[in-house]
């Protein structure tokens, strides 16, 4: 997969710092040997299923559905998500009466209308392949939800730990 | 019967890469930089936005982002951004520098937030995390309460310095007779001022431990710090 391979290729998200003057080499006397001095900083990617379609669902019926995000981290981190805008077929934004929930970090399902929520808190760094996680949705309509198709924003945050 | 269906439609979406995600910095004064690395990984042009805002933390150490207008202005005072946005081109690697506008505060939590633009359906972003602390500042960890159950010992550190620190202490485990029967290195990770921070640590099933000890880290002493009985 190309994507691996170019982050393979860029060495993971390590940016390598030469110490002292800039440049790498420290004699040691005859020998030929050379000591080098990298630094490692942190630092992390994200990528993210294109798209998630739900099923059809009539009003009070509850449907899943899960949305594939990958995470590449040299330090501990965090993974949240928050809805933001809901908007029917003509792009207007819509005031929704149903529900859309995500499994949280607590394997309770929350409301992801309402606030910012933890998917996952206190991941550990990744190999080098990355970690991927499969982030359940759920959603209901109410009766005020028309029929039609609705478009909801969603965005995740990849923090690091403290 | 009405249908309805739910789409959650997205661009495509970010390999993007930044780095460093924290930076501690200690004695920042007005012109400092900090210098951020962005690279674009998936082969297609991105344009990336960037924001700012505040982070607190909660007592056990997560992340608490604050972007209410306040937090915004306040972060925007003190750190100035090179841009407001860039494009990087495919497999481009570009760098942003983050300037400290003001040194009148002992210390800030900022955080930088870099998003890549997409029209609609999921996005994502990436939060740098800034702790700045001006000189004379100074962290003041002292362990405040350690509890037990029967599976774990929960210490709890405050912060109440003037600038982010980290609560260290070795946790001494014996038996009835007195043998030690480990010991276990506690570091809580970083504790931002005025806050506390509490860590579990799980003991071993093969442990039944009856008494423990606990030396807290602190500038550099060992300090004794607590003992209990089970």
């Amino acid at each position: 997969m190309r994507w691996n391979l170019r982050l393979f290729q860029l060495g993971f998200f390590c940016v390598l710092v030469l110490l002292s003057t800039g440049s790498v080499a420290v004699a040691s006397g005859d020998s030929g040997k050379v000591t080098m001095f990298v630094e490692v900083a942190p630092g992390f990617a994200i990528s993210l299923q294109d798209s998630l379609t739900f099923p059809q669902a009539a009003p009070g019926r509850s449907v899943e559905a899960e949305l594939d995000v990958t995470v590449w981290s040299n330090v501990d981190w965090q993974l949240r998500a928050t809805a933001t805008t809901v908007r029917s077929e003509d792009g207007t934004p819509h005031d929704f009466e149903g529900g859309i929930e995500v499994l949280d970090f607590e394997s309770a399902w929350r409301n992801l209308l309402i606030g910012e929520r933890i998917i996952r808190y206190a991941q550990q760094p990744t190999p080098s392949e990355g970690e991927t996680i499969s982030v359940p949705f759920r959603f209901q309509p109410g009766f005020g939800d028309g029929p039609g198709t609705y478009t909801i924003q969603v965005q995740f945050t990849v923090v690091p730990a403290l | 019967m009405i249908l309805l269906a739910c789409v959650l439609s997205g661009g495509c979406h970010a390999g993007l890469m930044v780095s460093p995600v924290k930076v501690e910095a200690h004695d920042v004064s007005v012109g400092d930089e900090i210098v951020l690395n962005l690279a674009e990984l998936a082969g297609q042009e991105q344009e990336l936005h960037f924001s700012l805002g505040l982070f607190d933390q909660d007592e056990f150490g997560g992340v608490v982002l604050r972007e209410d207008p306040e937090s915004q202005a306040w972060a925007a005072k003190i750190i100035e951004l090179s841009h407001s946005k860039i494009i990087l081109a495919p497999y481009q690697q570009a760098d942003i520098r983050l300037t400290i506008n003001r040194a009148d505060y002992a210390s800030s939590y900022i955080v930088v937030f870099v998003t890549p633009k997409r029209s609609s359906g999921v996005s994502s972003r990436l939060a740098v995390l800034l702790l700045l602390s001006t000189e004379g500042a100074a962290e003041a960890i002292a362990l405040t309460d350690v509890d037990f159950t029967s599976d774990k010992v929960l210490i709890t550190f405050q912060n109440s310095g003037s600038r982010h620190g980290r609560g260290e202490g070795t946790l001494a485990l014996y038996d009835e007779s007195g043998l030690l029967l480990g010991e276990e290195y506690v570091d809580t990770g970083t504790i931002l001022p005025g806050c506390h921070r509490r860590s579990e640590i799980p003991l071993h099933e093969s442990l039944s431990p009856v008494y423990f000890t606990f030396q807290a880290r602190e500038l550099g002493r060992q300090q004794y710090a607590a003992e209990g009985l089970w």
